[in-house]
This record gives C-alpha cells, sequence and structure tokens, in this order.
C-alpha cells in the first residue's frame, strides 16, 4: 500500500522518521494550539462534554489514550499538504471523539440484546463475577482469555459502527471524513509481512476504514476473511448499537484467534473474492458456546501476541470503559510521560495474559510529584481536595481552573469577620481634619449627585402624569383658537437613586510599602511616612462619610489571606450597617495581612451584592498589585500561578457581570496595564500613577459610575 | 404617547367584545379563528386547564423562542373550545419594558377637545371583560409597576384605579398569565417574592429532540431530512450553555432558518444568518458553531 501514492497526502514515514527537512518549503501544517479554541467549541458542542485538548509531542508517534477529561491529539498535524485538510483531520478526529459518547459506547449493557446477532453472551453473565465497581464492559471483557486482544476487537468493530454512524449523522463531513479513511488506509503496514493472525487482524482494520480494495492474502486466510467481512457487515447498518459490536467483536475475536500462530510467509497470495453476494451466502460458522472459550486457543502457543497497528485519527478507549483499577496508575504513567517529553516510550505491550499485569510499574519520582490532578478521572477529579463549611460565617466557593477549563468545586473557604472597633475613631476623625480643605469640594459633588437623581421632567410628550400648568395652557390655545402644544405630562425617569455598592479592599502584605511622601508635607497619623494601606483607609473614611450624606447602599470590606482554606473578608461596613462612632472605629484595626487572593473575595462580595434590592450595583475592587497566593495556580508550575490567578480573577469579575452588577478595578500598580488588560477584558479599570490621588479619583469615578 | 393615538374607552370595549380578528389599534387583545399549532411537551395543558378552573393565576418560565406565547395563544383557543365556544378567549398581551408604567397598564386621563377624559389601559380592559391577560416577560417591567396586579392576583380579584378612586371587580372569566425567562440570572432581574408567590409556575424548555423536529418541520414547511438536522443542530449548539453563550438557540430561531431553507437558501447559509449571527457577535464563537453547522449539513 505504501507504493501507491494518495493524491493531497504527504508520504506516511515522514512523521516517524521526522526526516521533514526535505518539505519545509510545503505547507507547515495546523498547529493543535492553533485549533483548539475553534475546535474545542465544536468538541464540547458535538459531545456536551468539557475537555481539554492537550498536545503530544511531534516526533513521537505513540499515542495516548483519552481520558473522560482530557483528549490528546499531535501538537502539529502535517500529513497533508493543504491547512484545510490538516484541519480536517483534527475535526474528524474529534468528532469520532464525540461519536463514543453520542454514539453510546459507554452506555454498553450486558443484558441488553444485540440488533443483529443471537446472543454469544452467555445469560448467566449477570450473575458471574459482577462486583459494585465494574462496568459492564469489563464485565464482559472477562469473558475472554486474552482481554488485551478482546478489547482491541471491540474497539474496532466499534469505530466501524460509530464512523458509519457519525457519516449519517453529519452529512457536512462525509467527503471529508472519507479523505481521512483513505489517508489512514494509506498507512497501514503490507499485508505479506504479517503473520496469519496479524494479517487478518489488518485485514479487520482496513474493513473497518471502508477500504474498497480487494485483499491478496495466502489460501489459509480466504475463509476466515469472508467470515470476517460477513460479521462485520451488520455494523453498518443505521441501528446498529454497541452490543452488536460487542457480539461482532466476539466472532472476530474467535475467527483470530482459531488461526495458527506462526510467522510469515505460509503460503502465496492471491486475490480474496469478497462480492457482496458471497459473503452473504457464506453460512456461519459455528461459535463457542463456552466462554471464557475453552483452553485450547489459550495454550496452543501464544507465543507472539496478535499485534494491530494504529490508525491515527481513532483514539484509544483506555482506561475510560473498563474502570480498571490497574488502569488508574497506567494512566498517570502515561500522562506524565506527556508532560515529559524526553522520557523514553514504553516498549509495546506483549503481555498475552490479564491486562495490566505486566505493565511496568510507573517509576516513583514523577509519581510522588504528579500533581495533575485533573489529568485523573472525574471521579478522582471531583473528590479531592473538596471543602466543607462548617461555620457560620465561613462560605465556601469554586475556582476557575483555566487549564482544565472548569471550575474546582468547594475549592476556597472565605472566612467573614467583623473588624474589632478601637476605643475611639482617631483614624476616622484624623483623615476627615486632614482633607477638611477638600471636603466641601467632594461634598458639592455628592450631592449634586442626589439633586440630579431626584429630577421632575415637565411639558413632556409623555408621562404618567398630566402636568396642570401646561395642560391649562393647552386647553386656553385650544379654546382661543390656536393649536395646543401636546407636551403637556410630567414625566419622572427612573425615580431616586436606586444603587448599591461594595468597595473590595486589598488588605494584603504589599499595602504596608511606604508611599511617595506627599508634596504638601500632610502629616495625618502622627508619623512621617504613610504607607499604601494607610491612603485605602483614608479612602474609606472619605467614602463613609460622603456616602452617608448621598444616602445609597453601600459595604467596604478588606481582604486578604494564606491560602484556599483561609481567605479573610474583614467587614468595616455591612450593607445594612449605619455609619456610626463604633464603625468609625474599626478603621483604625486595619493592618496589612498576607496574600491576595481576589477570585474568592469577589464571589462572596456577588454573594452579598445579590442579596440588595437595586437598580443598579456597583462592585469596586481596589488593589496594589496582581491577584498571588500561595496555592493560586502553582500546581501548574513555576510561572502559571500568574496566568491562573488572573483568569480565576477575570472569571469571577465576569461572574459579577452575570450577575447584574458592574465591576470596576482600580489599580495602584505602575505595571497595572501588563495584567489588567487581560484580567479586565471587557471590564473597565484604571490604574493611577500616583497614590495620592486615591481619594479624589475614586470619589469621582463613583460619581460617573453610578450616574 | 400623543392622545390622539389613543382610542376612545367604548371602542375599546366592543372591540374586544366583537369578532374575530385582530384588532386594528395596534392592540393587545385579539381572538384566534383556527385551532394555533402547538404541540404539548408534558403536563402543561391539563396543569394549564386546572388552573384556569380555580382561576389561579399561572406564571410560565422558559428560554426565550421555546414557546411560552404560541402556548398560551393556543390555550386561549383551546379553552374556549373545550367550553362550546366557536371562537378563543379575547387574549390581551403586553410586552413589559423598564418604562412600562402602572398608568401604562390601568389608564389614564388624556386630553381632547372637549375636556379630560379617563382612558383604560389593556390590563383594566381584561379586567372589565375577561378573557386572559398576558404579560409578557414581565420581570422587564419595574417591580413597582408589578404591585398593580396584587389585588388581582389573591381572593379579591379586585383592581383598584387610584386616580379614579374606583375599585374593579374582575369578570368572572378575566384570567391572568405572566412569562419570564429566568435565563437571564440576574437579581436586577427577578420578581419580588411577594408577586412570585401569587402565580402556579409552569416551566418550560426547549422541546426534546424528536419533537422539535415535528414543530420545525411543520414550522417551516421542509421535509423531514432537513428538520431532524435542524433539531440536531439546535441540540448540539445548545451543549454551549452559559459559559460560552448566554442562551442557546431558541426553536423559533431554528425555525426561520428553516424557512430560509425553504426559501432556496443554502442551508449553511441559512443556519449562519439565522442561528449563529442571531446568537452572538464572538468571532471564535461564530467559527465554532459554523464548525458545527459545516458537520451537520452538506
Amino acid at each position: 500500500m505504501k507504493d501507491d501514492t494518495l493524491p493531497g497526502v504527504r508520504a506516511a514515514d515522514i512523521d516517524i522518521d521526522g526526516d521533514a527537512n526535505d518539505h519545509l518549503h510545503d505547507h507547515p501544517g495546523q498547529t493543535l494550539e492553533g485549533v483548539a479554541p475553534v475546535l474545542g467549541l465544536y468538541y464540547r458542542a458535538l459531545s456536551g462534554r468539557k475537555t481539554a485538548l492537550l498536545p503530544y509531542g511531534d516526533g513521537n508517534s505513540e499515542q495516548y489514550s483519552d481520558t473522560h477529561t482530557a483528549i490528546r491529539l499531535p501538537e502539529r498535524m502535517r500529513r497533508f499538504f493543504s491547512g484545510h485538510d490538516n484541519f480536517i483531520w483534527y475535526k474528524i478526529a474529534l468528532t469520532h471523539r464525540a461519536a463514543h459518547y453520542e454514539g453510546g459506547t459507554f452506555a454498553f449493557s450486558l443484558l441488553r440484546p444485540a440488533k443483529h446477532f443471537a446472543a454469544l453472551r452467555p445469560s448467566t453473565m449477570d450473575a458471574m463475577q459482577r462486583h459494585a465497581r465494574a462496568s459492564d464492559l469489563e464485565v464482559f471483557f472477562s469473558l475472554f482469555a486474552q482481554r488485551k486482544l478482546a478489547i482491541e476487537v471491540f474497539t474496532v468493530m466499534e469505530d466501524l459502527r460509530l464512523d458509519e454512524w457519525a457519516k449519517r449523522r453529519y452529512c457536512g463531513l462525509r467527503g471529508a471524513y472519507q479523505k481521512i479513511q483513505q489517508a489512514a488506509l494509506h498507512e497501514r503496514p503490507s499485508l505479506s509481512e504479517l503473520g496469519p493472525r496479524n494479517a487478518l487482524a489488518e485485514v479487520m482494520v482496513r474493513i473497518s476504514l471502508a477500504s474498497a480494495q480487494a485483499f491478496s492474502l495466502p489460501a489459509l486466510l480466504h475463509e476466515p476473511a469472508r467470515q470476517l467481512m460477513q460479521v462485520m457487515q451488520p455494523l453498518l447498518l443505521q441501528d446498529a448499537c454497541v452490543e452488536d459490536s460487542a457480539e461482532a467483536a466476539m466472532r472476530a475475536y474467535c475467527l483470530l484467534v482459531g488461526l495458527p500462530n506462526m510467522e510469515a510467509d505460509y503460503g502465496p497470495s492471491s486475490p480474496v473474492e469478497m462480492t457482496p453476494a458471497q459473503v452473504l451466502a457464506l453460512h456461519e460458522p459455528r461459535w463457542p458456546a463456552i466462554w471464557p472459550e475453552p483452553e485450547r486457543t489459550h495454550l496452543e502457543g501464544d507465543v507472539l501476541a496478535t499485534m494491530m497497528a494504529e490508525v491515527s485519527y481513532r483514539d484509544k478507549l483506555g482506561s475510560r470503559f473498563t474502570d480498571h483499577k490497574d488502569a488508574g496508575p497506567l494512566e498517570q504513567q502515561a500522562i506524565y510521560r506527556f508532560a515529559e517529553a524526553d522520557a523514553d516510550p514504553p516498549a509495546f505491550d506483549t503481555a498475552p495474559d490479564k491486562f495490566g499485569a505486566e505493565r511496568s510499574k510507573p517509576t516513583e519520582a514523577p509519581m510522588a510529584q504528579d500533581q495533575h490532578e485533573h489529568f485523573g478521572e472525574e471521579e478522582a477529579h471531583f473528590h479531592s481536595g473538596q471543602l466543607h463549611s462548617n461555620d457560620l460565617l465561613s462560605t465556601i466557593y469554586p475556582e476557575w481552573d483555566h487549564v482544565a477549563a472548569a471550575y474546582k468545586r468547594n475549592w476556597c473557604r472565605v472566612k467573614e469577620s467583623h473588624i474589632a472597633p478601637v476605643l475611639s475613631a482617631k483614624y476616622f476623625e484624623q483623615t476627615l481634619r486632614g482633607y477638611g480643605r477638600l471636603m466641601p469640594h467632594i461634598q458639592n459633588q455628592f450631592e449634586r449627585i442626589a439633586r440630579e437623581g431626584m429630577l421632575q421632567i415637565k411639558r413632556a410628550a409623555d408621562g404618567d402624569d398630566l402636568d396642570l400648568d401646561a395642560a391649562i395652557e393647552s386647553m386656553i390655545d385650544m379654546r382661543a383658537g390656536r393649536s395646543p402644544s401636546d407636551r403637556v405630562y410630567v414625566s419622572r425617569p427612573r425615580m431616586a437613586r436606586d444603587v448599591a455598592v461594595a468597595f473590595l479592599v486589598d488588605q494584603s502584605a504589599s499595602t504596608a510599602e511606604h508611599a511617595e511622601p506627599l508634596s504638601h508635607g500632610l502629616n495625618l497619623h502622627g508619623r512621617h511616612y504613610r504607607t499604601i494601606l494607610d491612603f485605602e483607609k483614608e479612602t474609606a473614611a472619605l467614602l463613609m462619610a460622603s456616602l452617608e450624606r448621598l444616602g445609597d447602599t453601600y459595604g467596604i470590606y478588606f481582604f486578604s489571606g494564606s491560602g484556599r482554606e483561609d481567605v479573610q473578608f474583614r467587614v468595616l461596613k455591612d450593607f445594612d450597617e449605619r455609619l456610626s462612632d463604633r464603625i468609625a472605629a474599626r478603621i483604625d484595626n486595619i493592618k496589612p495581612l498576607h496574600t491576595t487572593r481576589m477570585g474568592p473575595a469577589i464571589r462572596h462580595t456577588i454573594h452579598k451584592l445579590r442579596g440588595q434590592e437595586a437598580r443598579t450595583k456597583l462592585l469596586m475592587l481596589i488593589s496594589d498589585g496582581r491577584p498571588f497566593d500561595l496555592d493560586y495556580g502553582q500546581q501548574y508550575g513555576e510561572n502559571a500561578e500568574v496566568d491562573y490567578a488572573i483568569n480565576d480573577t477575570r472569571q469571577a469579575l465576569n461572574e459579577a457581570r452575570e450577575a447584574g452588577i458592574t465591576p470596576f478595578v482600580l489599580t495602584i500598580d505602575s505595571q497595572g496595564n501588563d495584567y489588567l488588560r487581560t484580567m479586565c477584558d471587557g471590564i473597565d479599570y484604571e490604574v493611577l500613577d500616583d497614590i495620592n490621588q486615591l481619594p479624589t479619583r475614586l470619589l469621582a469615578l463613583y460619581r460617573t459610575l453610578t450616574d | 404617547m400623543p392622545p390622539s393615538q389613543f382610542p376612545s374607552p367604548s371602542h375599546a370595549l366592543s372591540a374586544t367584545q366583537s369578532a374575530a380578528i385582530p384588532i386594528a389599534h395596534g392592540a393587545e387583545s385579539y381572538r384566534a379563528v383556527d385551532e394555533p399549532f402547538y404541540l404539548p411537551v408534558s403536563d402543561e395543558v391539563s396543569l394549564f386547564e386546572a388552573a384556569h378552573r380555580e382561576r389561579i393565576p399561572v406564571l410560565l418560565k422558559g428560554p426565550t423562542g421555546c414557546g411560552k406565547t404560541r402556548f398560551v395563544e393556543y390555550m386561549a383557543w383551546h379553552l374556549a373550545h373545550k367550553t362550546g365556544g366557536d371562537s378563543a378567549y379575547g387574549l390581551t398581551t403586553v410586552s413589559c419594558h423598564e418604562d412600562l408604567t402602572a398608568t401604562d397598564l390601568v389608564g389614564r386621563y388624556l386630553l381632547s377637545s372637549d375636556g379630560t377624559h379617563w382612558i383604560d389601559g389593556p390590563l383594566t380592559r381584561a379586567v372589565k371583560s375577561g378573557g386572559i391577560c398576558y404579560l409578557d416577560e414581565v420581570v422587564e417591567a419595574r417591580k413597582d409597576t408589578i404591585v398593580v396586579i396584587h389585588s388581582l392576583t389573591d381572593h379579591r380579584r379586585l383592581l383598584p384605579l387610584e386616580k379614579k378612586g374606583e375599585l374593579l371587580k374582575a369578570h368572572p372569566d378575566f384570567f391572568l398569565v405572566v412569562s419570564y425567562n429566568p435565563g437571564y440570572q440576574s437579581s436586577l432581574k427577578d420578581l419580588k417574592h411577594s408577586t412570585r408567590q401569587r402565580f402556579v409556575s409552569i416551566e418550560f424548555d426547549y422541546p426534546a429532540q424528536a419533537l422539535e423536529q415535528r414543530i420545525i418541520a411543520r414550522e417551516a414547511g421542509v421535509g423531514a431530512a432537513t428538520a431532524e438536522a435542524l433539531a440536531l443542530a439546535g441540540v448540539k449548539i445548545r451543549h454551549l450553555d452559559q459559559q460560552n453563550l448566554l442562551e442557546g438557540p431558541s426553536t423559533r430561531l431554528l425555525i426561520y432558518a428553516g424557512r430560509l431553507i425553504a426559501q432556496g437558501v443554502a442551508p449553511r447559509r441559512a443556519c449562519d444568518v439565522a442561528i449563529i449571527q442571531a446568537m452572538t457577535d464572538d468571532m471564535l464563537l461564530a467559527k465554532g458553531l459554523r464548525q458545527v453547522i459545516q458537520a451537520i449539513f452538506p
């Protein structure tokens, strides 16, 4: 087959040898990175599953099995000359993977009858060693002496059924599907170099790829090949189901193990005649009635295991359907290899007996530091590390993991507490006195907002009530024979202000840094310097004084923490509290704490804002730097925590928007522009160059945002 | 609104009481002559009938374009036919919006050449004449507006006309239905509990694939294969839920796409303009959706 050329397809051995230099002038192919955003959506739409698309290395042709939450595809695809065809390859690979879920591979039931086959599965199977955790597929595979071979045969049968199913269901892909299958056929090993079992297995794979070519086989294989064809025929039918694949697999398995196990060169080849009529005319052989099949086949000298070359666009089912305990570590090991591209690929597994028994054990070191929890099976993913709320004032929130593109459930504990007041509201009063000259100006601004909110529009063309003056004038005009005005209504736009605002202020350790000294040498707190936190506290004091006059509902919260189990959410003033001396005296007790885990703090603020009945809801996040915490994305490597934290924060801000809250981020970090652009995609933010501006700027912003 | 556009109250009343077709003045009440096409998804018809017999107001909730309004039209027809009437109950529909005030619902004084006179709002007309009053997308209205229906929706069945100083007793056939779309997930757009707890709530969702296929085939007039493909596209695209799209494609959009196809537009193009462009402005998302459509339609 390799000698044949297929238009548009590169010679198959390029990828395997890695000898691509001659072809550099050709299309560079498609990278998974390039196609993943679009095809990720495509796969999710088709399968209804959230799954990460992960790459494996270019030089390594070893195919990895998928899990329910992660799909692995080649990092780069340049099998075809045209970029579009390489894209199509990825698309078909994903369509095939989605078909496993849509077409019900994992919904296999031992007891459901097949549609096109009489049952070979023993009727007593249910009573067989079924234990609680085994899936039906796993019990099914325990029927076979050569379990690994059975899994492979079943996979080929199921692939055939699903590919045909997908071609019918997705008419738009039919042509593309055929093209990819043709290309896959083009890469198959030559039949003449294979022993009888391997050759028949190869025939099976080619039939599953809808091969139209006649096979040339030694006479020994003619009859089994025709029988194989007959067995696989029903899987092409529209209503074939996974149980049909299982029954077909039992028969194909019998045909394979019924052959002598010897080396190649067992007679001259001649074309097998396999017209549909001939295949239909075959009478079915007598299949074994007892399973596991009698010892005979097992003992016949299985020195050589049956081997099948992979079809590149199809997936390996891996541990997904076996539910096999042994499969856990194996899976993880494979993943580790995937992460460490330079590790040696494992030897081809030739273990003839129990699946997994002779797999090399994963080495200790990688397992010990393997923190890729999200790569594992769903169950492990969801049941590891979840937190529970055990007191009234702590709340558990999820966290967004952008690598897995999923939420980590019950991940962060937010502990809410009121800041304890000191004896007198010294800080508050000092601040108001210090900003005394500024205060009338600020308060004027706020009173103007209040007045604007109460406006009535008279002489409107439309409104709830008649404007009496205008109506009378209009009547006079009418009686006097002049044309009357129709602007005789009073309209009341929007009512008074209906605003709830939450200020969320960073109280992390970095706010202890000294700020630039003030130009006018204002010495507010009996110290010759002021910290960033001082400015935040002063701003809080000014806010409280101003907003109290305006009558808006507002809350001021400080946050910090140390790790996901301990996010501190400290209440300076809650929504339902009125400003009092006691509350003003809380400001004195705000001290710098630890880290800045913004996500959970934002989520808790959203929770608080949800409880407010207001037309306009605003969340103002005031921070001195980017989000950071001890266990905030570090599991993905050294520099991953920046992206992780920023993505979680962005997700939390988006959640706020979805909850009808307008988020706004104000940062006092001169490098803020770098990450804020990503973090606040579509969300308003501002970077302050000079911290001295914080109080006035925030009050001005408040006015524009709530207007 | 300029006074001239309002009809006189007597005009409005006679119109609702009279014949069979939609009324001319852009209005809110009409009677269906033919049976509206509606395929029941589960027990919503019998629930609605029971609530109607007891005159318990009904709240329909569900995503946009899943058939809430059609269901109300159907029920107006169905209830009248069950009792032997030859045409449907009058159906007064008010599409709620942010600037809708209680005045808009109840009525107002207007000026005319010989003084001021009162004009009933749509709710008052329905209360007087009976029939179904349907407040569509009720959460869009301001909460203080919706409070006017409170006394109508409990045992009192009274509508206070504050400005006239009148208390109006509802017609025995008056029946209130409201709808809203919980998908917006915004506490701004939520009903007051005191309002909500005056209704029995019937939840709507997109019909199952096979049912949706029948609906598309019938409404768009396309063949079974096209309808099947459109229904499949609907199911698949709805997998991209909240996180990617605000709301999945409605049955209505699928029907629009079907109609375009019936008019000779190429299927992929029809889906592009009727479904993808209607749902998102995001380029990447549109590309992903297009891949789904290209897989389903040749």
